[in-house]
């Protein structure tokens, strides 16, 4: 222990000796391992930033619709392939889906219009569980209830995009005739909004662009105006995100089942969503950390040339050390703490530095600051393994200088 | 009273390509505990290789080597370091004294291989700087010190781990003739303490000091009285 102190005391010394040639030793080390750093800080921001904006749409959702690309060959078949009663039946027999929604949309060139102003909107026809289902919170107003399902009443609820459009945001709506291909609906709730930055498409096929354009309806009203019992597709929720995509193929085996294996039926699950998020930012990240490899591989080349350089220059050092008693192994460890004391400090710049990046980074974009502490101690830890891995040759090679030559060196 | 050293017929060959040079061919030694001896001999004649082998710095090719009843040539590699810090004290021509550490940090280098605590380190180096003079020159550098001083210090770094014999290899050689004879002065002494010394040398008038003369000539013994 006392060796090894005084070991870490001549590093410092012969460090200091040199403080430029030192520093700029260590530039490769510091800017890997602060790469590191930030690369770890901001997959962490982005997963979080991810897993919150698809939680605002309902963590444990998932989406069942029939599969219209019919194989060559085959009888075109008419039908959504999802009726009133297999949603009942999916009430009664699916055990991992919580709630479901029929769903019955109009997605293309619908307007809604109030007094002089117009909106481009998507029509949703939904039940009245599909708020839990969709996190579909509410600015004012109420939701849908089971007597507006029923009773088929001309009522809606707006997204906010569409409350701007409509009533600048400014006017109370609620009670208010908007229309929609000529047809009066009141208002009775607006909902909250949604951003949706990172995740471009969710619900069928990537159906639902903007969360924020939708105008709300009672289903039963859509498949009046279609006069058909079908739904367009399955909104329903699992119990937990983990059961997801089990509760999904209840569901799936459920309709085959019920429809003779008529259709084939396609889903989405939100968990399949952030898997595949978390995916591609693992997938940057490894990027961005081979990059920082690189710097770190031509840091550790900068320290092995370094200690070489040391070592020739510390030959007579090495011949009188060993005269007055040291052995072979207390030269290489003397060497390789060096080695290891430059890589740390390196590091422990690196660090710091990483750490004042990403808050720069993270607070000019808004963002929590967040900080990856796997990825500090990966840093740390990879600054030791740099400096081992580059001082362990140069260390052998003094620990192996014969003590006469190395006394008699000029 | 048995000898400290004993060296019977040593043979170090060095090999440079294809010349092999016979720096000592067949010495033989026996040297008395509290002896104070100067080797001679013109320059080449293998008095550095001899005091190298005495001071397990390196091996003979053949021939045994005895200190204090050990037979060095039998250890292994590993065991020599141990050898050298317990039992020898170096002094050499160029002093060889790191320059980036102080008088007492350089005295102190022999203990800390020894594994003394920082505590008995400071005490020891200090005693052994204070006893050849350097009390008050402690925490200077080398290059704040005079020629004489840094031998100094460099003998008491010799000293510091109470060592049973000091190899001095022409430590006079870069000093001017007044405080060779200060250096000369202090072996002596330590002489008279008991500490067996052997000093290689081309000064004719140091061989006063000392009690037995060796001369070597190409690598043997040529004269012993
Ligand atoms: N490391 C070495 N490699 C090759 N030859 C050496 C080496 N060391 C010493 N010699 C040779 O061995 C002989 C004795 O050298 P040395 O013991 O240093 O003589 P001295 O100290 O008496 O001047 C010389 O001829 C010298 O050139
Ligand atoms: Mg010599």
């Amino acid at each position: 222990m006392n060796r090894f102190l005084e070991c870490i005391r001549i590093a410092f010394l012969s460090m200091s000796t040199n403080k430029l040639r030192t520093t700029l030793t260590m530039l490769g080390v510091i800017i890997g391992v602060s790469s590191v750093v930030i690369v770890g800080a901001v997959g962490k921001v982005g997963k979080k930033l991810v897993f919150e904006e698809l939680e605002t749409f309902g963590l444990t959702n998932l989406w069942v619709y029939r599969q219209w690309e019919e194989k060559p060959g085959k009888v075109e078949k008419h039908g959504t392939g999802i009726t009133n009663d297999d949603i009942e039946a999916i009430r009664e027999q699916c055990s991992l889906v919580n709630l479901v929604s029929p769903c019955l949309g109009k997605w293309g060139g619908v307007w809604a219009k109030y007094k002089t102003k117009y909106a481009k909107i998507i029509v949703e026809g939904v039940d009245v569980d599909y708020a839990k289902i969709d996190n579909a919170y509410l600015e004012i107003g109420r939701f849908l209830i089971t007597d507006d399902i029923e009773y088929r009443r001309n009522i809606c609820i707006i997204g906010s995009d569409v409350y701007q459009k409509l009533f600048n945001g400014k006017e109370d709506p609620i009670n208010l005739q908007i229309y929609i291909e000529n047809k009066s609906y009141t208002v009775v709730g607006v909902l909250k909004r949604k951003d949706r930055n990172f995740i471009e498409n969710l619900g069928p096929k990537g159906s639902i662009p903007n969360a924020n354009e939708r105008v709300i309806i009672p289903y039963t009203i859509i498949q009046h105006q279609e006069n058909t019992k079908d739904v367009h597709y399955i909104q329903a929720s699992a119990y937990s995100k983990d059961m997801a995509n089990e509760a999904t193929e209840q569901i799936k085996k459920l309709l085959t089942k019920r429809h003779k294996g008529q259709y084939t039926y396609e889903s989405e699950t939100m968990q399949e969503h952030i898997e595949f998020a978390n995916t591609i930012i693992n997938i940057l990240a490894w990027i961005a950390l081979t990059a920082a490899s690189v710097s770190l591989i031509v840091g550790g080349i900068g320290i092995m040339n370094i200690m070489t350089t040391t070592i020739v220059e510390r030959t007579k050092e090495i011949g009188l050390r060993k005269a007055i008693g040291a052995g072979d192994i207390d030269i290489l460890v003397q060497f390789l703490v060096e080695a290891i004391v430059i890589s740390l400090c390196g590091g422990i710049i690196g660090i710091g530095l990483g750490i004042i990046i990403t808050f720069i980074l993270e607070v000019l974009n808004k963002y929590p600051f967040i900080i990856s502490f796997v990825y500090l101690v990966l840093a740390f830890f990879v600054s030791i393994v740099v400096g081992v891995i580059s001082g362990i040759y140069p260390a052998i090679r003094a620990a192996s200088l014969d003590p006469v030559e190395a006394l008699r060196y000029e | 009273m048995k000898p400290i050293i004993e060296i019977q017929g040593i043979h170090k060959i060095y090999s440079l390509g294809e010349t092999r040079i016979h720096a000592l061919s067949g010495v033989s030694l026996s040297i008395k505990r509290g002896a104070f001896i100067s080797i001679m001999g013109p320059s080449g004649s293998g008095k550095s290789t001899l005091m190298n082998i005495i001071g397990c710095l390196t091996t003979p090719n053949s021939g045994t080597y005895l200190l204090e009843g050990e037979n060095i040539s039998q250890l292994p590699y590993s065991a020599l370091p141990y050898i050298r810090n317990k039992k020898i004290g170096f002094i050499f021509q160029q002093f060889h004294l790191l320059p980036k550490l102080s008088a007492i940090c350089n005295v102190k280098l022999p203990l800390i291989y020894a594994g003394y605590k920082f505590r008995e380190r400071h005490l020891l180096a200090y005693e052994a700087l204070a006893s050849v003079g350097l009390k008050d020159r402690i925490s200077h550098l080398p290059n704040q010190l005079s020629g004489g001083e840094q031998q100094r210090v460099a003998i008491a770094r010799a000293l510091v781990n109470q060592p049973v014999i000091i190899l001095a290899d022409e430590p006079t050689g870069n000093l001017d003739s007044n405080t060779g004879k200060e250096i000369m002065g202090i072996f002596k002494l330590l002489n008279q303490q008991g500490k067996t010394i052997i000093l290689v040398t081309h000064e004719e008038s140091w061989t006063a000091y000392t009690s037995r003369i060796i001369k070597l000539k190409d690598g043997k013994v040529v004269e012993d009285e």
